[in-house]
């Protein structure tokens, strides 16, 4: 998929984040910038309070931004609220809401909205991860309803994929196919995947590109492939990341 | 469409809660109003208003605060909607469901008192009932805006000083408008009712459209 692409395609699905900033209470975003490529998983690294979460919030515009801008192709996040959207998934950390809606119904709760909803893919994807139609989203373990909200974001084949920390919590089996899913995504479906996490061996294992982000600030913004390649063989993403955040 | 979708998934959410508040309304409302003696009118039909006034708040906080709470309307705003539909839609599913509970509740009163088994006055007429539907929605829309407009948690704490301010501004109302110099304004409400309630409908409206331009000024959505 992603050696179909072209350049006016990459061009028209890359999510560019310029300049972005934002004061909270005492916490300050400042001026962040970076780029998602379409076929790419990007990771969002930074420890806790680092603003990984502030910064996928003022890029769906939950979190009101100060100064920067955010743009998919043309089209700018909240001039064009609207068709940024219907090109975006977006997963949040901790969705515990809609308890009395089974999966079925939040699923046809949800596809309305999107133009591009794909029935037949959403379908697949219940299935591919075993979740029960039928049952309950309150009744679900919080793997499962990440597995929702993974189904939900992917369903309508967004051009990008933001999630939050969507491992956190979850049992070495659920992560493993949330992180398979998300390469999947990236690497087969051509989508520019971008998920926060504070885990090094997450990002190691399936992230095609870092931002490592500190403060309120990015620190670093590479391929983890350059990385390894311009160091040799004893680098470790773990090593590197503290000597930055130091 | 936005705006309906998002009204029939309250709705829906809704559908469990309505009903026994309303009965809850109803069961509370009769216990008392039945054994009102003839004389107190006033004070059986005050007593409707005033459960119904629950009723707006209870409505107000199931619809909106608990969405608040767990991050479901931070949710919707990831969705392909715009500020204004999600605003649109609280305010409509409140205005439905604010009109269920007084509607039924005026209704329940005007059939009793037909059918003799409520005997104080006032009997329901149709500026009556308008003004009664009138007087819970600007209410039930307060709240919304409260709560659309401020952190819930907080704002929660909002109508009851306000309370006190606008019942001291009902009871004064006279002497206000005197010091304002709006006494001619009075008397043009005092001889048309109905522009009395197109105020309140103007009032109502303008928390509907101050709503979008606050909440994109807010820091964080919900």
């Amino acid at each position: 998929m992603t050696g179909t692409m072209t350049a006016a395609s990459i061009q028209r699905d890359t999510l560019i984040v310029d300049g972005l900033g934002a004061r909270l209470g005492d916490f300050q975003l400042d001026g962040i910038s970076f780029s998602v490529e379409p076929g790419n998983v990007t990771s969002l690294l930074g420890h806790n309070g680092a603003g990984k979460t502030t910064t996928l919030r003022l890029i769906m515009g939950i979190v009101r931004k100060d100064f920067g801008r955010v743009s998919l192709g043309d089209l700018d996040h909240l001039l064009d609220e609207k068709e940024f959207k219907q090109r975006i998934g977006f997963v949040q950390e901790e969705g515990f809401f809609y308890n009395g809606m089974t999966v079925a119904e939040f699923c046809d709760f949800v596809s309305p909205f999107y133009v591009g909803w794909n029935k037949g893919l959403s379908r697949q994807l219940l299935q591919t991860l075993s979740l029960p139609e039928d049952k309950k989203l309150g009744q679900l373990s919080k793997g499962m309803r990440t597995k929702v909200s993974l189904v939900v974001a992917l369903s309508h084949e967004p051009a990008v994929l933001l999630l939050d920390e969507p491992t956190s919590g979850l049992d070495p089996r659920a992560r493993v196919e949330v992180l398979k899913l998300l390469q999947r995504a990236a690497h087969e479906g051509g989508t520019a995947v971008l998920f926060s996490t504070h885990n090094l061996h997450e990002v190691d294992q399936i992230a095609d590109r870092v931002i490592i982000v500190d403060r309120g600030r990015v620190l670093a913004d590479e391929s983890l492939a350059a990385l390894r390649c311009m160091t040799g063989s004893s680098w470790r993403l773990e090593q590197y990341y503290l000597e930055l955040v130091k | 469409m936005n705006i309906i979708r998002l009204i029939l998934k309250d709705l829906r959410l809704q559908r469990n809660f309505v009903f026994p508040l309303m009965l809850m309304e109803l069961g509370g409302y009769f216990a008392y109003a039945l054994q009102m003696p003839s004389h107190m009118p006033g004070v059986a039909f005050g007593l409707l208003h005033g459960v119904a006034l629950i009723g707006d708040f209870l409505i107000c906080y199931r619809t909106m605060i608990a969405e608040e709470k767990n991050r479901a309307l931070m949710f919707i705003k990831t969705l392909p909607v715009s500020t204004r539909e999600i605003v649109m839609a609280k305010f409509g599913v409140n205005l439905l469901l604010v009109g269920l509970n007084t509607g039924l509740l005026l209704a329940l009163w005007g059939g009793g008192h037909s059918l003799g088994w409520i005997e104080v006055a006032p009997s329901l007429t149709i500026y009556l009932v308008l003004a009664g539907l009138t007087f819970h929605w600007l209410n039930n829309a307060f709240f919304v805006a409260i709560s659309l407009a401020f952190n819930s948690e907080r704002a929660v704490w909002v109508p009851f000083p306000t309370l006190f301010l606008v019942m001291t501004a009902i009871l004064n109302f006279r002497r206000i408008m005197v010091a304002l110099n709006l006494q001619g304004f009075v008397d043009l409400l005092h001889r048309h009712d109905l522009l009395f309630l197109a105020l309140l409908w103007a009032i109502i409206a303008g928390f509907v459209a101050a709503c979008p331009w606050v909440l994109k000024r807010k820091r964080v959505f919900a």
